[in-house]
């Protein structure tokens, strides 16, 4: 580490300092001078006349927006003197836009909104693509939103469970690979930035993901988006970002329990399951007519959480333990995990949120399965390795939309992760810490919208296996959002990263991005997006010295080269929504006992095509030198590599929101330039499908995952030549809604198909669950 | 159109996908693979650390390169065994996960030092005709058989030969 490096980093933690210095200064000077009125009113359902809680009301022209409250009601301060359309949105409702509403001077204007339901159970706001809250069709790049009617009409351990049906993403061994930026990479490092309410979620060692960590029950909605997201979110985040949005406090006292129960059947052969005797459903409820019997094969789970409003302060609280006894050898886990969230709005542009989180978890471990013939039973060594993990996480948000022009937001957040192994060939053990800060600001100015910001964030790590490790980065950040007309949108942004091994080097990123959307009429949405992506080694990536089951990961102090990508991205999505009245229309089910009329099919349809193209340098990957035996491997960086692709995604409903239908098809050509194959663990093609039909208070759901054989493997100690087959998964539910109480029965994995995504290791066998949840 | 029963529809639509048949894996069938005697000849060194029969998928024709050539080994690499150590012989079998041809079986020495991966030595490799030592024999192994008679005169005499790659 040169002297000069040191001055660089030294000066650029003065800059920072001098520039939150400058924003304080700045600040005040912005916001004086204005004459300001407000807007107040409701927003209903246009049919029934019901309020509604949570809609998204915003001031178009400006920064500002709330949402509203309980009684429909809202209320936005501050606003500049002058004409504005003021829009209303929420998920299951059209959009609704008042035009030519006048704020006085000192004066409260109030107007009333009547949004239209729809059958499309869409969240329509996101944030995630530029760090502001946007319409889903304004974003130039693919967005994906996972709602919480989604997420809660499947009962899942972890949220990737349910992420896994949303077109080009899917997760192997807890890594996340959207459109086949990732494949699998031993769980060291992601391309894709996990963030928890714009906070990311990464570990401070290995750079991956722990989904244990994500309290799925309070999760709001998730937001994905492809493509690279380096200009504004820096290393991690150059194949794109997945935001989790846990939800807000009630503003009333709500108390929730959920209860699950289920079982693992037993393998499509009965070979296979030798190892558990008697321990599969099936066995114990026909062999020995044993309803529930000890020692079963299941897994249990029981979810509480509170939340209410006292004055100022919403507070949510959740409390959850899981147990499962796995569906194989060192299969098991023992889960605990508590949120605690804390919003303070001191007015409806101002709000301080302050999020903790705990995970405990004690599993049992191993690489790979002992056999072919046994794939579910681990080597007799390993029959007894354990790791006990646990996490915990402080984040803290501050907002203020300060007038119509300014708005910043301040975040500080802090991810401790504490794990142990108890294997039979090592107890090692880490300590890391990721420790985060950053400010923006948000400047409307004329047609443009001004994002910039800074970030300072540091990881440590103190193991066995790294020894006592630090990083730093510091980035400055800045966007333009050009409104050429209402049509047209031009995006310009870039990024300057300084990334920091102490003691070892440092390394300089500039991540520029440009976007473009045209909607030449309501309902179509044209966008082109190019960016560049980085993301920088992880600690365990260089100095991880460590041997797991045999095989031992060598470090390499070489890796100092962070991994780059260009991407660019060009797609068209479609709305369409059509009332269409076909007279008295009957709808009859299995033997007719439930029968309704309607008159109107109400077909709606979003259609999205993507294409997109990146291309890797320095990639980072599990390799071999010449200093490593057969059973050694290192990180380290590889050739150039290629990927390019397509996806189609089409979601639609029919019969006034009964029946609705998605389907996504993504194919990717991923390619290592110097080598000609196809890179390691990726599916050249993956579908997404799923159907759901309400009637009554019953709902049928199914979903069905297809990918196609992994054709490229890391090929240790000749895994690479076991047999590998494409991925067919189909899910099944029934749910009953009983208003405050629901019910369901989930099949996974119905046909009880057998593959595997990494070598060795089968990835779970037919079970069933069985979920009640209760408010009061 | 309006008899249409969207029940139905599902169903046949969960119907085509499901009838899909199998389970994807299965339980291998019969094990197929390879045997043979290993024979020593010369005297064992004292320096020893192991000794393995190895399978490769291909021969590394034509690469010279340190770095290529560890790379094809692991890309090729298919299954091997350990040999004890200080014997006249040994019988050998392994199982090949996967029916097809394979073009080098050898005998592979390492010595006892720091980095013993660096001084890897070929004893010898499988040749049909001792008198034909261009290229090994390449094994062709059928689903479930045992192919045997996949013998190897490992040379301890002369270990420091010059051989194609180690």
């Amino acid at each position: 580490m040169s002297r000069t490096k040191n001055n660089i980093l030294e000066n650029w933690k003065v800059a920072f300092l001098i520039g939150l210095l400058l924003l304080g200064m700045v600040l005040p000077g912005v916001t004086q001078g204005e004459v300001r009125g407000k807007i107040s009113g409701r927003v209903v359902d246009a049919k029934t006349g019901e309020p509604l809680f949570g809609a998204n009301v915003m001031v178009k022209g400006t920064l500002l927006g709330t949402a509203t409250d309980p009684d429909g009601q809202f209320l936005i301060p501050n606003l500049p003197v002058g004409i504005f359309d003021v829009e209303a949105s929420m998920m299951g409702y059209k959009k609704k836009q008042k035009k030519d509403v006048r704020i006085l001077l000192e004066q409260e204007t109030e107007i009333t909104l009547r949004l239209e339901p729809t059958a499309l159970q869409q969240p329509t706001l996101v944030i995630t693509a530029t760090k502001r809250k946007q319409h889903i069709e304004d974003a130039s790049t693919s967005v994906d939103v996972v709602s919480r009617a989604d997420i809660q009409a499947r009962s899942v351990t972890n949220l990737d469970e349910v992420l896994q049906n949303t077109a080009g993403f899917s997760v192997i061994d807890g890594q996340i690979d959207l459109r086949g930026s990732t494949g699998f990479n031993w769980a060291a490092g992601s391309r894709v930035l996990l963030m928890v309410d714009g906070h990311p979620l990464i570990n401070g060692d290995t750079g991956g993901i722990n989904w244990d960590a994500i309290p799925v029950e309070e999760v709001e909605r998730v937001e994905i988006v492809k493509g690279a997201g380096s200009a504004l979110y820096g290393s991690n985040a150059m194949a794109g970002m997945v935001n989790i949005i846990t939800r807000d406090p009630t503003p009333y006292p709500e108390t929730r329990v959920k209860l699950s129960w289920g079982f693992y059947d037993k393998p499509a052969y009965s070979e296979w399951g030798l190892w558990a005797e008697d321990r599969f459903f099936s066995d114990k409820l026909f062999n020995r007519a044993r309803l529930i019997p000890r020692h079963m094969l299941s897994f249990e789970g029981i979810d509480l959480s509170h939340s209410r409003q006292i004055g100022k302060v919403g507070i949510l609280f959740t409390l959850g333990r899981k147990r499962s006894s796995g569906y194989e050898q060192n299969g098991d886990f023992s889960r605990w995990n508590a949120l605690g969230k804390l919003k303070v709005r001191f007015s409806p542009q101002k709000s301080l949120t302050i999020t903790g989180n705990w995970a405990l978890d004690d599993h049992g471990d191993f690489l790979q399965w002992l056999s072919k013939d046994r794939p579910l039973e681990v080597p007799e060594e390993e029959l007894g390795n354990r790791v006990r993990y646990e996490k915990a996480n402080l984040h803290t948000t501050f907002q203020h939309g300060v007038n119509g022009r300014l708005a910043y937001t301040l975040k500080a957040n802090v991810y401790r992760c504490h794990w142990k192994n108890f294997f039979y060939d090592n107890e090692d053990y880490a300590i890391t810490d990721r420790i985060g800060t950053e400010a923006q600001v948000d400047v409307l100015w004329g047609k443009q919208i001004f994002t910039f910001g800074s970030e300072i964030t540091t990881h440590h790590a103190n193991s066995m296996i790294y020894g006592n490790r630090d990083t730093w980065d510091f980035a400055v950040y800045g966007e333009d959002e050009l409104k050429f007309s209402p049509a047209l949108t031009l995006i310009l942004g870039t990024r300057y990263d300084i990334h920091k091994i102490v003691n070892l080097s440092s390394d300089q990123q500039i991540s520029p991005r440009m976007g473009l959307v045209y909607r030449p009429w309501e309902g179509t949405s044209f966008r082109l997006s190019a960016g560049h992506g980085f993301r920088a080694p992880s600690i365990a990536e260089i100095f991880a010295d460590i041997t797991v089951s045999g095989f031992h990961v060598v470090p390499n102090l070489d890796l100092k080269k962070a991994e780059r990508a260009w991407s660019v991205e060009t797609g068209v999505r479609q709305a369409l929504n059509l009332n269409l009245y076909t007279g008295p229309y009957t709808t009859s089910f299995w033997g007719n006992p439930f029968r309704w009329t309607t008159e109107h099919l109400n077909p709606h349809l979003i259609a999205d095509l993507t294409l997109f193209w990146s291309l890797y340098n320095n990639m980072i990957d599990v390799g071999m030198s010449p200093e490593l035996s057969m059973a050694e491997v290192q990180f380290m960086n590889l050739g150039k590599a290629r990927n390019r692709g397509l996806e189609v995604k089409i979601t639609g409903s029919l019969l006034d929101y009964h029946l609705s239908a998605n389907v996504g098809y993504t194919l990717i050509d991923p390619k290592n330039m110097d080598t000609g194959k196809m890179l390691n663990y990726r599916s050249r093609h993956r579908i997404v499908t799923g159907v759901e039909l309400r009637f009554w208070r019953i709902t049928l759901g199914w979903d069905y995952r297809y990918a196609s054989r992994i054709e490229e493997v890391v090929n240790l100690l000749g895994s690479g030549f076991d047999e590998r087959v494409p991925m067919h998964v189909m899910d099944g539910r029934i749910i009953l809604d009983l208003g405050s109480t629901q019910i369901s029965l989930e099949g996974k994995n119905l046909r009880n198909y057998h593959y595997t995504l990494r070598q060795r290791f089968l990835e779970p066998i037919r079970h069933f669950v069985v979920t009640l949840r209760r408010k009061f | 159109m309006k008899r249409l029963t969207p029940l139905g529809i599902i169903l046949v639509f969960a119907a085509m996908v499901s009838c899909y048949q199998g389970h994807g894996l299965s339980p291998p069938g019969k094990t197929q693979g390879i045997q043979g005697r290993v024979t020593f000849v010369g005297t064992w060194p004292d320096t020893t650390k192991e000794v393995w029969v190895v399978v490769l998928e291909n021969y590394p024709e034509g690469i010279t390169d340190e770095n290529e050539l560890l790379l094809f080994v692991l890309e090729n690499y298919v299954n091997s065994c350990l040999v004890p150590l200080f014997v006249d012989y040994h019988d050998y079998q392994l199982d090949i996960p996967k029916p097809g041809t394979y073009a080098w079986v050898l005998v592979a020495w390492f010595p006892d030092i720091e980095n013993y991966f660096l001084g890897v030595k070929e004893l010898g490799a499988y040749y049909k005709d001792p008198e034909q030592l261009d290229f090994p024999t390449p094994i062709n192994v059928l689903p479930g058989v045992v192919l045997d008679g996949i013998d190897i005169v490992a040379d301890l005499a002369n270990i420091n030969r010059e051989t194609p790659f180690f």
